[in-house]
């Protein structure tokens, strides 16, 4: 039986926000609507799509929708495709909008006016809003709004998206029954394409000529500031500050939240064993749901510092410019400079990364992203990483200098950085894609400060997409690993510990044959199992495995034992291990989401555990020469 | 790159705008900074090259 899609249109009229991108259009969605805001995806593509309620002053309920934002009518991007789909009443599940909102910058309406002539063309009811109308007074820029109006055919209005009653005009036009009806279309339609850029432009020029506004005032403070952080010298010496500054912020700030959910989900498992019968039921509630759940929340303090920077510097605008400095380090192994963020963000956890590669253009440049962003070192690695280190590196100064676990820390941080730029650069090398040179084109934005309730807002529904993913998906694997682990129980009168006897114990022992030429023993290799579920989980797996009783920190007391048991080159294989191998399926499970089939994270499974393996085995060999 | 010139095109490159060249930050000039109008855009060389110019020394 085949599944026929049904959709719930909730009523009211639907208001669709149509502009150019850094127009201002979502600040003016978030004025409009506040926080009744639900951010779901579009049918079948990965391209996030926001709709939020408005009330007008009349008592009309309005369905809001902010379109993503686009150049034109002939997409680019994914996400501009969405756009121009949508109006155009082509989306699968979507109704056409009843009225269309042009959002225009006041500042730059020479680009904006083009779109609006676009939107205008498809006869739906549409209107205009000079956003930024405020910043375009202080440049000097002054339009005559009825003018504008009359020249275009089009209700206008001024809003101020970063006030409180900005958008005061607006919400007071949605009363009025004219702006419903639909346009009378006299316009002559051109459908060859070029041409009509090529009309519209001048239609545009000789509208700005008429309403004396026909001079260009460039925005001379963000051309300064740019003097400084696009300096050769300055530009990349400053991102690198920033860099540091950003992760510094990451790790310290992080610290106490993430020990309260650490806390706060050990005292719960605490309590639940305390009231549940000891059986089979209170093992999965307090080790696959508690635990495993805690196991992943617990970076959600990381991940939010981490975006609320990146919205600040996107707000900002100087993401953009971020990109484009190291547009050709990433150029050079065949991605641009739009792959930067989805890389940084994967260094707090590749979930949100992986999301966060949407705004790649280009698809090719899109699956090599997200192909490369589970190499980047996420927080998982690092309970792992501090566990060998602090039982197998000597805490001791080289050079009477540097600090030699922190020297390690380093190296793995890098080992993972060029691994990544290594598989780029092999996929640019030797694919046909790979070799083809592709477009930047990427606007520099002016500067603007960040308005601290468009970041509160950008967080709050990050943190609900990645919660989404926890309650779902990672909850699934980590129950299903718990079940590995758990059954077939010991046989009455078992020497060994129970989890022998489990599948994951017999995987266990199967896989430590394989496992066994880098350096693994099968304590190893039955705690990478429950591992899959999030890299810091092997640490309690491992402590499942040396029978240390759950109450004790197993952190603290799986040093001193391992460091006894295990020889040195294999700590470091381990560690090679763990920066490479796919160790978390809730970062492949998300690969699936965003890819939309099993061809990527299958590939993305298997390359990264050749890699390992790989890796591992060298480090292995060559360690065991010097011990 | 046959699409260039269109993307351009959309972005606001058309005939008679003013562009002028803001900066050569990395080496070799690629990617360029560049304002059209009154916006700023980072284009690579290769899409840079999709451009005439004549230049306005006024």
């Amino acid at each position: 039986m085949r599944e026929a899609p049904v959709y719930f249109h909730a009523t009211g009229p639907l208001v669709a926000l149509v502009g150019n991108p850094n127009c201002g259009k979502t600040a003016i969605f978030n004025r409009l609507t506040g926080s009744r805001q639900k951010v779901a995806n579009y049918a079948g593509v990965t391209v996030e799509r926001k709709e939020g309620r408005l009330v007008t002053p009349g008592h009309k309920t309005l369905r809001i929708l902010d379109l993503p934002g686009t150049y034109s009518l002939y997409p680019r991007s994914l996400d501009e495709r969405v756009t121009c789909d949508v109006l155009a009443g082509r989306a699968v599940g979507e109704k056409q909008p009843d009225l269309v909102v042009c959002v225009v910058d006041a500042t730059n309406l020479r680009r904006s006016l083009r779109l609006v002539l676009g939107v205008q063309r498809l006869g739906l009811p549409c209107l205009v809003a000079l956003n930024m109308s405020d910043e375009a007074r202080v440049r000097g820029i002054h339009i005559d709004e009825a003018g504008l109006a009359n020249e275009l055919g089009l209700p206008v209005v001024s809003t101020v998206a970063i006030q409180a009653g900005g958008d005061q005009a607006l919400r007071d036009l949605f009363d009025q029954p004219y702006i419903w009806q639909p346009p009378d279309l006299s316009l002559e339609l051109l459908s060859e394409p070029i041409g009509q850029i090529q009309t519209d432009h001048e239609r545009v020029q000789a509208i700005l000529r008429k309403l004396n506004l026909d001079h260009l005032t460039p925005d001379f403070k963000s051309e300064k500031l740019d003097r400084f952080l696009l300096h050769p010298v300055w530009g990349p010496l400053s991102l690198v500050v920033l860099l540091f500054l950003i992760f510094q912020a990451m790790f310290s700030w992080a610290e106490v939240p993430m020990d309260l959910i650490k806390d706060s989900a050990d005292w719960l498992a605490r309590i639940l064993s305390e009231f549940l019968p000891d059986n089979w039921m209170r093992s999965l509630v307090v080790d696959g749901v508690v635990k495993g759940a805690g196991s992943v929340i617990v970076f959600l303090p990381q991940i939010l510092i981490l975006f609320g920077f990146i919205l600040a510097l996107e707000e900002s605008g100087y993401l953009p410019r971020a990109a484009y400095l190291l547009d050709r380090l990433m150029g050079s192994v065949g991605l641009s400079g739009r792959s930067f963020i989805p890389l940084l963000s994967s260094f707090a956890c590749a979930i949100p990364g992986i999301i966060a590669t949407r705004t790649i253009p280009n698809a090719r440049d899109r699956t090599v992203t997200m192909l490369i962003a589970p190499l980047m070192t996420c927080s998982a690695r690092l309970p792992v990483y501090a566990l060998l280190i602090s039982a197998f590196i000597p805490s001791r100064k080289i050079f009477g200098f540097f600090e030699l676990q922190g020297l390690v820390i380093f190296v793995l941080y890098f080992a993972g950085i060029f691994g990544a730029m290594g598989v780029a650069w092999v996929l640019k090398r030797f694919t046909a894609a790979g070799r083809q040179i592709r477009p930047l084109m990427m606007e520099l934005p002016p500067y603007r400060l960040p308005l601290l309730r468009n970041i509160v807002i950008g967080l709050w529904q990050r943190a609900g997409l990645f919660l989404r993913r926890v309650g779902g998906v990672i909850m699934i694997l980590t129950l299903a690993l718990w079940f590995l682990a758990s059954f077939p129980g010991a046989p009455e009168g078992a020497t060994g510990l129970p989890i022998e006897y489990s599948v994951a114990g017999i995987i266990g022992h199967a896989l430590a044959v394989v496992l066994a030429p880098i350096g693994f023993n099968w304590q190893i290799s039955i705690a990478l199992i429950p591992g899959l579920a999030a890299r810091e989980v092997a640490i309690s797996a491992l402590g499942t495995v040396y029978a240390l009783s759950s109450t004790e920190n197993v952190a603290e007391a799986l040093g001193p034992m391992i460091s006894q048991q295990w020889s040195i080159p294999t700590a470091l294989s381990l560690l090679a291990w763990y920066v490479f191998a796919p160790q978390c399926l809730s970062t492949i499970a998300t690969i699936r989401r965003e890819s939309g089939n099993w061809k990527l994270p299958v590939v993305v499974l298997v390359y990264l555990f050749a890699l390992a393996y790989f890796a591992s085995f060298a480090t292995y060999r060559i360690a065991s020469a010097f011990w | 790159m046959p699409d260039c010139a269109r993307q351009l095109g959309e972005l606001g490159f058309l005939p008679g705008e003013e562009i002028v060249i803001l900066r050569r930050t990395m080496p070799g000039s690629d990617p360029l900074v560049v304002r059209i109008g009154v916006s700023t855009f980072a284009l690579r060389k290769a899409e840079a090259a999709c451009i005439d110019l004549t230049a306005d020394h006024a």
